[in-house]
């Protein structure tokens, strides 16, 4: 007597495995596209906590109409205190409540800021890194530097033992306001989050342009290198306010 | 029921992993900041073949004279003298604010160990010290706690590129608090680590440093590492009750037996008595490995030449600072096994950049076609022209024609080049 056996296959099986295999493709789908619509991880060239001069030194490898230009820069000081630039071994002449300098790309330039209001005895000495510059039109670069100030709150926290890094950033045209300001007001200032990189803020909202350091340590005998070398800041005179209101 | 508990163990791993994208900002674990000056994984540097930093090619110094290069500066007819010192480090040292008891004065070795023959520093006040080293202060003249000595030591952090922009702006704040003075007089012993956090560990947006005491911790955790693992260490304070300078005491002072120390620190005979510039003295804390380089040091130009150790091996490590004498070196085989899991990206093969600009660029087509239609009469009018009317202008030197043949006088009507 012959048994027959039946195979145990029925459509019925095979049905409930392909759903299975569907809910699952649908599910491992789903995980997968909320997963991409995260914004990735973003490795910054660039960071404010790097040394002096190195993103300015990185920047003029890139190539450009940086290396040898001369780029103004009007630093303003709290009305009454005085400004001096590195010149030689020391400081040089001081300059009070402005100076206009011309700085290179990738050079770190100091400064010495006294005789704040009310804080005589106080003395400040930041530094401006120049890390990319402007382009004015031919001729009139004197009459468009890049403005700094240098608040008084901000140099007596740095007195204090603060480290402020300023950083200095053209607007991006689609996102600046359309408003006109006179030219010795104060600059708009953003003060960054806890957490975040003044150089990646600055880069979001338009070019930057330098980058301000401000701290509380001041030179002292036989520190030769506090200056970072001894830069030649070109001193400009400024343009008669007659000429460069007339101009358009 | 097996294919209802797929279907939910499936969601539950979707859900982890979306979840696990959403958490927060990702931390990258960095290599330590001495491979991150390096030029670039398993390369040393910077050596043979490297491309040297812009900063290395720079005219130093160019304060004077010097070729005034052609440059597309001046506005205003003046120009730029060359740039010097472009990317100069701020220097080796960190400039130390003591503070805290004010009155105290601190001192620190100058002309040997265990001397503390500096002029003492009232405080608050500020020195700057060489970076890499362990210096041993006295503190004294503590108001309010007559006769009591204290020997510190003070390590400086070497500089690292997170902290070279700090030190090179700001002091390290060394604070001696009441508490701390009375942990120690009570028989404790106190480390305090300055150290700079890192950006997410600062309550604010603006960098100060912050400081850890061993006193102030929970018992087991190190202050050392957990400053390291918030930030960057800037200097460590270690205080004691240990009297170095009490009548019959060893070690530094007592005895006359000085143990053979490794000298790196002062190589320019700045730490012998009569030499130049004389600096705080102490014991550099690399021990017999190289110091630390800084961010800046170039190879070569501001430090040592690279590839030439202090002394060689048969193997080309760098030796000791002194080769025993007396016998050839022995040493014939040195195996050193690298066991860390490195998950080293692959080179990528192709690289794509995308550049679009908005708004983008609308110029007008060329042209392509000219067609230039000139003309150089006075335009035909019926009336009011200023050409005569065709018709009777023909008639009129028609008539003027027949006229003058009739009336010739030179030739008598023959025919003649006037009257023709």
């Amino acid at each position: 007597m012959t048994t027959v056996r039946h195979t145990n296959r029925s459509g019925s099986r095979r049905q409930r495995a392909a759903g299975r295999i569907l809910w699952a493709g649908l599910v491992w789908t789903v995980g997968i596209a909320s997963a991409a619509g995260q914004d990735r991880p973003v490795h910054w060239s660039h960071a404010g906590a790097m040394p002096p001069g190195a993103i300015g030194v990185q920047r003029l490898l890139r190539g450009g109409p940086l290396s040898g230009y001369c780029q103004p820069v009007d630093i303003r000081v709290p009305a009454g205190a005085r400004i001096a630039p590195v010149a030689g071994g020391g400081f040089g002449q001081q300059y009070q409540d402005a100076v206009l300098v011309g700085l290179h790309v990738a050079g770190v330039y100091r400064f010495r800021v006294s005789d704040i209001p009310d804080f005589p005895e106080v003395e400040v000495f930041p530094t401006v890194e120049l890390i990319d510059r402007l382009y004015p039109p031919q001729g009139k670069s004197l009459q468009f530097p890049v403005p700094i100030d240098l608040a008084r709150e901000e140099l007596l926290m740095a007195a204090q033992g603060r480290f402020i890094t300023r950083v200095i950033y053209v607007e991006d045209p689609l996102l600046a306001l359309p408003v006109s300001r006179a030219d010795q007001q104060e600059q708009p200032w953003l003060e960054v989050g806890p957490g975040e990189d003044p150089l990646v803020a600055a880069d979001g909202l338009g070019r930057p342009i330098a980058i301000v350091r401000i701290g509380g340590r001041v030179p002292t005998a036989g520190d030769g290198s506090f200056a970072y070398g001894p830069q030649p800041a070109v001193i400009y005179d400024r343009p008669p306010v007659e000429a460069a209101a007339k101009q358009p | 029921m097996k294919f209802q508990w797929t279907i939910v163990t499936a969601c539950c791993v979707a859900l982890a992993t979306s979840a696990g994208c959403v958490g927060g900002r990702v931390a990258h674990n960095l290599p330590p900041s001495q491979r991150l000056m390096e030029p670039g994984p398993g390369v040393g540097g910077p050596g043979p073949g490297v491309i040297t930093p812009a900063s290395a090619n720079m005219p130093m110094g160019g304060m004077g004279g010097g070729v005034m290069p052609a440059q597309m500066c001046g506005p205003m007819g003046g120009g730029c003298p060359p740039m010097g010192g472009m990317g100069m480090p701020a220097g080796s040292n960190s400039q130390i604010a003591f503070l805290g008891v004010e009155g105290g004065e601190v001192a620190w070795d100058v002309s040997g160990g265990g001397y503390f023959d500096s002029s003492p520093l009232v405080m608050p006040g500020r020195q700057n010290f060489n970076q890499g080293g362990i210096y041993r202060l006295k503190l004294a003249n503590l108001p309010d706690r007559p006769g009591v000595e204290l020997y510190p030591t003070l390590e400086v952090a070497p500089v690292t590129p997170r902290t070279d922009a700090f030190l090179a702006h700001s002091p390290v704040p060394v604070k001696f608090t009441d508490e701390d003075l009375d942990q120690v007089l009570s028989g404790n012993f106190v480390t305090k680590v300055i150290y700079l956090p890192d950006p997410e560990f600062q309550e604010l947006a603006l960098a100060g440093v912050e400081t850890l005491v061993s006193t102030r911790l929970d018992p087991g955790v190190d202050p050392i590492a957990e400053a390291d693992r918030r930030g960057s260490i800037l200097a460590i304070l270690r205080i004691g009750n240990l009297d170095l300078q009490s009548p019959g005491q060893g070690g530094m002072m007592g005895g006359q037996v000085y143990p053979a120390q490794y000298t790196e620190g002062c190589p320019d005979g700045g730490c012998m008595p009569g030499g130049a510039p004389m600096g705080p003295q102490g014991m550099p804390t690399t021990g017999f490995n190289p110091a630390a380089m800084p961010p800046h040091m170039v190879s070569g130009v501001t430090g040592p030449a690279y590839g030439m150790p202090h002394t060689g091996t048969p193997i080309g490590l760098p030796g000791p600072p002194h080769i025993p004498l007396g016998h050839q070196a022995g040493l014939t085989k040195h195996v050193m096994k690298n066991h860390t899991r490195v998950l080293m990206p692959p080179p990528v093969n192709k690289m794509k950049v995308t550049v679009k600009q908005r708004p983008g660029m609308n110029y007008p087509r060329p042209v392509n076609h000219v067609k230039i239609d000139e003309t150089n009469r006075a335009p035909l009018r019926l009336i009011g022209g200023t050409l005569p009317p065709l018709l009777p202008t023909a008639v009129m030197n028609l008539g003027a024609r027949l006229t003058a043949k009739d009336s010739c006088e030179s030739c008598g009507g023959d025919g003649c080049e006037m009257c023709e």
